[in-house]
């Protein structure tokens, strides 16, 4: 296969707090192809967000990358300067966020805005500037985006606010478009509509989506390739037939008993929901062994002792898992821990 | 609407009971204030002539997109909105107008279960005193009883009896949920609305308190009013379901039959617009509702839904549709059955 266009390698993030620094991402590798929707997918404190604010180096002040590495095209952007970031932010790779509101400036047009976006990368006069603001309007769906260009994003509903983010971070062509829980708070018409329109954007342009969320009906909506994070650290990976096909970590199985559809036929009280007992684990309290094995049904002696490697099944199909590890391989590792 | 409306739910053959609750063309306005004088310019019809029954030991499930005003009918069933228009009983005494003396003891017949359990408890007092409180205020049992029975209603949650004496703040977001509903369970209601009360939990956790929810109305014979948007819940745990659109209800059936069968385009489209449950399912073709609902403070002409209807004609731009008779009634002119 050609070179990946994103490549992260055993990153690590921690952040500082009163207690001491925490670890929000473990050890994490992925990669994002040219053209493809990578969908990583977690719960709260899962650290899928903390991801995708590393590459950017959007973390905060109080994130601190640990190790490892974050190539896109082949360049280490952990390495590289701010100033040099703040030229491929938007050009080179775009962020989409949950909500739209912390992305724009309640006092600025949306024409404004979207000027000084296309402005930032591109040496367009100001009437072309503004031709293509209107063309990108009406490319995300924006109905009569000439006098829109003129409103203030709070007159805009929250589906129109991401239709005008999406627009920004479109405007320079990025090859990769990163999109934290984009359409969490919109609406199932508008979510449609909204992931409608990035696969089309992702047809028209071959731009590739690192996509980021909780749902697992945007997944299998949109993914190409899935990573199932829980607890920091990367559970399941692999192409989206596969997982849903035959999900190996109890952890996501149990997240795809969890969720209810609506297409499954149900009489009253006659069949429950499998739900996974206990909670989320905290990140300054996590289990021993296996970050999962409170909550999992298989649990066995040596889940509790030590923690599963990421380890490679069939068809590239990363599993963490000791349940799917042979009873051998697992003796050396622990060295003689009865199983 | 037309009077057929009222004899719907008593057409279903499970609901041949008594309702716990009637709602008769009740509409609930908001009013929009402009000027330096504040005055009353317009109204937003949150809801809009809405004539509902609820029967004892059924969940009604209430969906629809933001603004539709979902919530707002479940705040007006009890009392927490003032009613416009319209009359609103439960079991056979009138509450439309009772005054707060006389609606007090009612109030703990009827309960609400808030989306976000952190906003709805107080951060300063411990969860023992949270529960505490409102068997204080209705003087419902002895004060000697009040411990005990906390811990019967922490039991009953899935909580250890340990809690009382920590913090809202020291639990997750599906454990604070258990206490909010544990503090609805203290007085005995027999009707509950819950409004969003899994939406803002992690997947995993949803599952546990849909699960707790259907176990305690099993346990103690509750009747809920379930609102909510994500659509794999309503079905789950609702008998019924009725879907609104702008202030109106414009579809309402039994839940497999809706699911299953939708006689509303809205409803139809609806279903569609929810994620797909399998990557498979993916090329399924699908028709995208386009736009979003208008401003309800001035609803289009005719039916409400013409505006994105892919099915609409004439007649659907000048004359409202009123919800037809029958088990499964529907607010179209031209239903797709």
């Amino acid at each position: 296969m050609t070179e990946p266009l994103l490549k992260i390698e055993r990153l690590s993030v921690g952040f500082r707090t009163d207690g001491g620094e925490l670890k929000a991402v473990d050890d994490l590798s992925l990669t994002v192809y040219e053209g493809e929707t990578v969908c990583i997918v977690g719960e709260s404190g899962s650290g899928k967000s903390v991801t995708s604010q590393s590459i950017l180096k959007l973390l905060g002040r109080n994130g601190i990358i640990q190790q490892g590495e974050i190539r896109y095209k082949g360049h280490n952007l952990l390495g590289t300067s701010e100033q040099e970031l703040r030229r491929m932010r938007g050009k080179d790779i775009s962020m989409i966020a949950q909500e739209p509101m912390t992305a724009l400036n309640p006092v600025f047009t949306i024409g404004n805005q979207l000027l000084e976006a296309i402005k930032l990368h591109s040496k367009r006069r100001r009437r072309e500037a503004r031709e293509y603001a209107v063309e990108l309007l009406r490319r995300v769906g924006i109905p009569r985006p000439e006098s829109i260009m003129n409103d203030y994003p709070h007159a805009l509903s929250g589906g129109m606010r991401q239709r005008v983010v999406i627009a920004m971070a479109i405007a320079s062509k990025p090859p990769l478009l990163i999109a934290d829980e984009p359409t969490t708070a919109l609406d199932v018409t508008v979510q449609a509509q909204i992931l409608q329109l990035l696969k089309k954007l992702q047809k028209d342009s071959g731009t590739s989506i690192l996509l980021i969320t909780h749902d697992l009906g945007v997944v299998a909506e949109m993914a190409d390739r899935v990573v199932v994070m829980y607890a920091g650290q990367i559970v399941e990976q692999a192409d989206v037939d596969a997982l849903f096909n035959r999900p190996l970590h109890p952890y996501t199985q149990g997240l795809m008993k969890a969720m209810p559809t609506i297409h499954t036929q149900t009489d009253e009280g006659e069949d429950r929901l499998i739900s996974i007992p206990g909670n989320v684990p905290m990140l300054n309290h996590l289990p021993q062994g296996c970050r999962f094995h409170p909550r999992c049904p298989y649990s066995q002696p040596i889940c509790r002792q030590a923690e599963p490697p990421l380890a490679a099944g069939n068809d590239k199909h990363l599993v963490r898992c000791w349940l799917t590890i042979p009873t051998e391989t697992i003796q050396q590792a622990a060295g003689g821990i009865a199983i | 609407m037309t009077h057929t409306t009222s004899n719907i739910n008593q057409l279903h053959p499970v609901h041949a009971s008594k309702p716990i609750m009637r709602l008769d063309h009740v509409s609930t306005y908001y009013p929009i204030r402009r000027g330096i004088l504040n005055r009353t310019k317009d109204y937003i019809r949150a809801v809009d002539s809405v004539t509902l029954n609820i029967y004892p030991g059924e969940t009604l499930g209430l969906v629809g997109e933001s603004g539709c005003g979902k919530s707002t009918i479940g705040r007006t069933m009890l009392r927490l909105e003032e009613t416009h228009e319209g009359r609103i009983w439960f079991e056979d005494e009138e509450i439309t107008r009772l005054s707060d003396r006389r609606m007090k003891p009612l109030r703990t017949q009827m309960q609400f279960i808030f989306q976000d359990p952190q906003a709805s408890l107080n951060p300063r007092q411990r969860v023992g005193d949270l529960l505490a409180e409102p068997m204080h205020a209705h003087r419902l049992i002895e004060k000697g009883a009040i411990a005990e029975e906390v811990d019967r209603l922490l039991e009953l949650v899935g909580l250890p009896r340990s809690s009382k004496e920590r913090f809202p703040h020291e639990f997750s977001g599906g454990q604070r949920q258990r206490i909010g509903i544990a503090r609805a369970l203290s007085v005995k209601p027999r009707l509950i609305v819950c409004d969003e009360p899994v939406s803002a939990l992690d997947v995993s956790i949803q599952a546990q308190i849909l699960n707790l929810l259907q176990d305690l109305q099993k346990e103690l014979g509750l009747t809920y009013v379930f609102i909510a948007h994500g659509l794999g819940a309503v079905r789950y745990i609702s008998s019924r379901i009725a879907v609104m659109y702008l202030g109106r209800i414009v579809e309402l059936a039994d839940k497999n039959s809706l699911f299953d069968a939708p006689r509303h385009p809205y409803t139809q489209l609806l279903l569609q617009a929810n994620p797909v449950h399998h990557p498979q399912l993916r090329s399924r073709p699908k028709t995208i509702l386009e736009g979003e609902a208008p401003n309800p403070a001035n609803p289009p002409q005719g039916c409400r839904f013409h505006p994105r209807c892919p099915y609409a004609q004439a007649r659907c731009r000048k004359e409202e549709p009123q919800l037809d008779g029958g088990a499964h009634a529907a607010a179209c002119h031209y239903p797709l059955w």
